[in-house]
């Protein structure tokens, strides 16, 4: 089943992407070779095979509530920020595009 | 006008008082602090980082899940929430969707109705509480968005309430019943001005008699008890007068605007979110056996707000005393003064809440007056240490007030005997005179009693 527009928008529009008219079309073709290359995985029978959500057999794993503080500076921390100003990381305007 | 009935359902996020985050080991208070200085890789999003969960964050989190009544999940595993915004630096939250902390709980709210006299009491169904993280912080300028991630990472607990609530008085009441248990219990600071306490409402109104709920809406920007009743009272009143015009209500989101006493519609999303809700790969499951989930159920019952209110009814104090001192977080300090010194009486110490345990010694073995004991409270009160505050008030003992009242006697031969003559209300201006020579330090019925018997 070929992907419809509308569903490759909305993911578009998740993802935070403007697609192209071209791109869509692109899109949907790639997208919906993928979904039916899972689709073979639907024949296999799961009845017996329990959810997994977690492989490696670990559990528990916490840690003491105790504050260790970060080694690095703010300074540090900020040198992969494109903008910064006062202390701030600074992004584009998004007012009014609340999740 | 047809009569409507209210149907409101609350959605909480409280922050937890852990010492550090989450899932890292970042100071968790971020208050008062220069932004993005309570941040490390992890809770800033950089790639290649692990978390790690903060284990007391699981321990308040199932506590608050039994104080609600819930079943415990005793598998407990994280899933990662989806979602692009500033605010959320990895792309995605790490909250409880498929095994959250506990569910199908029920909780019954016995509280005073608003007019501080009526007892009432109502139950509400809780359908989960989870753990997950707060998000950053956003501050808007005129042409860019600034983000502080101190407050990113924070343990937050959601509790979602059943719609059982039926008006802004109720809801009210599940709200200071929901902060004094998390108060109780330790696990937050629950101060809904500092938003450590956020409450969301889902609110419809149906005609009375009608089965099917009303269209659902949500009431958002609630940030006090006292905005909180005001915009749900607001909100069913603006339903209702919709509905009486003929109009259709659809299902929205609106946001609290104390400065209008509004709600105020909230931009419609254009399309629902999907939040591709996944088992979170980093973080192995949590498995809690039953002996830890008893001993965590001892101790919360014993540390319930309602428990401590039953309590207190024994010692003979009324609901209402109760619940004023449980508002002034005096309760448990007097329930354990009361413990101490059986011999104190519960309705006098009761006016007297959070004074030092020597200041309850005092008047068990001093026995002062009520007069005494307000006097000395009230300088404590503003300031003064203890000894001091009794010093100035010595209770005279009875042979030093014998002297005294014949001290009185003596120097007002003329009221003597007008007194002897029927002037009996004379007796007021020569007890007068004694409460002076004692500075206030004897008891005004005991110097009255003493008079009449010397003078007749």
């Amino acid at each position: 089943m070929k992907l419809p527009k509308a569903e490759v928008e909305h993911i578009a529009m998740l993802a935070r992407i403007g697609l192209t008219e071209a791109e869509k079309q692109h899109y949907s073709d790639q997208l919906s070779a993928i979904l039916e290359y899972v689709d073979e995985l639907k024949k296999v029978d799961i009845k017996d095979v329990p959810d997994v959500g977690q492989i490696t057999g670990l559990e528990n794993q916490s840690a003491k509530d105790t504050v260790k503080g970060c080694e690095l500076s703010r300074e540090e921390l900020f040198k992969n920020a494109p903008m910064t100003e006062r202390g701030y990381i600074k992004v584009k305007s998004v007012l009014g595009r609340e999740t | 006008m047809k009569e409507y009935v209210p149907t409101i359902g609350l959605e909480i996020h409280v922050q937890l008082k852990t010492a550090s985050k989450m899932f890292c080991r970042c100071d968790n208070n971020a208050e008062g602090k220069e932004p993005n200085t309570v941040v490390c890789p992890l809770c800033m999003g950089f790639p290649g980082v692990l978390p790690v969960v903060n284990a007391t964050a699981i321990e308040y989190g199932v506590k608050t899940a039994l104080a609600l009544g819930c079943k415990i999940n005793k598998f407990q595993r994280f899933d990662r929430k989806n979602y692009f915004y500033p605010d959320l630096p990895k792309a995605y939250q790490i909250s409880q969707f498929f095994f959250p902390v506990g569910e199908h709980g029920e909780i019954t709210i016995d509280y005073l109705g608003s007019d501080r006299k009526t007892r009432k009491e109502f139950k509400v169904g809780i359908n989960r509480v989870h753990l997950e993280e707060d998000a950053g912080k956003l501050i808007h300028t005129k042409d860019a968005t600034l983000v502080d991630f101190n407050r990113c990472g924070t343990p937050l607990m959601e509790i979602v309430t059943e719609p059982d609530i039926t008006s802004p008085e109720e809801a009210k009441a599940f709200m200071q019943e929901l902060q004094r248990i998390v108060r109780s219990l330790g696990v937050s600071f629950a101060d809904m001005e500092k938003g450590h306490l956020r409450v969301d409402a889902n609110v419809s109104v149906r005609p009375k008699g009608q089965k099917k709920l009303g269209v659902k809406i949500e009431v958002k920007n609630m940030n006090s008890f006292k905005f909180m009743e005001q915009a749900l009272k607001h909100e069913i009143e603006r339903q209702i007068s919709a509905l009486e015009a003929g109009e259709k209500l659809q299902q929205e989101t609106r946001g609290w605007d104390a400065k209008t006493g509004t709600t105020i519609l909230q931009r419609v999303k254009e399309g629902s979110i999907d939040y591709r809700y996944f088992p979170e790969p980093d973080l192995p499951p949590i498995v809690l056996d039953d002996k830890q989930i008893n001993d965590w159920s001892k101790e919360v019952t014993a540390e319930l707000p309602s428990a401590l209110r039953a309590k207190a009814e024994k010692t003979g104090l009324s609901y209402e005393k109760i619940c004023e001192l449980q508002d002034k977080n005096a309760l448990i300090n007097l329930l354990v003064i009361l413990d101490k010194n059986k011999k104190l009486d519960p309705t006098v110490i009761a006016n007297y809440p959070g004074a030092s345990s020597e200041f309850y010694k005092w008047i068990v073995e001093e026995k002062p007056s009520n007069s005494v004991i307000r006097q000395v409270f009230d300088s404590i009160s503003s300031g003064k240490k203890f000894k001091d505050a009794v010093d100035v008030v010595k209770i005279v003992d009875h042979s030093d007030l014998m002297v005294m009242v014949k001290r009185v006697l003596d120097a007002n031969p003329d009221v003597v005997k007008r007194y002897k003559a029927g002037e009996t209300k004379l007796i007021g201006f020569l007890t007068g005179q004694i409460m002076k020579q004692a500075g206030g330090g004897a008891d005004p019925i005991s110097v009255t009693d003493l008079l009449n018997k010397l003078l007749t």
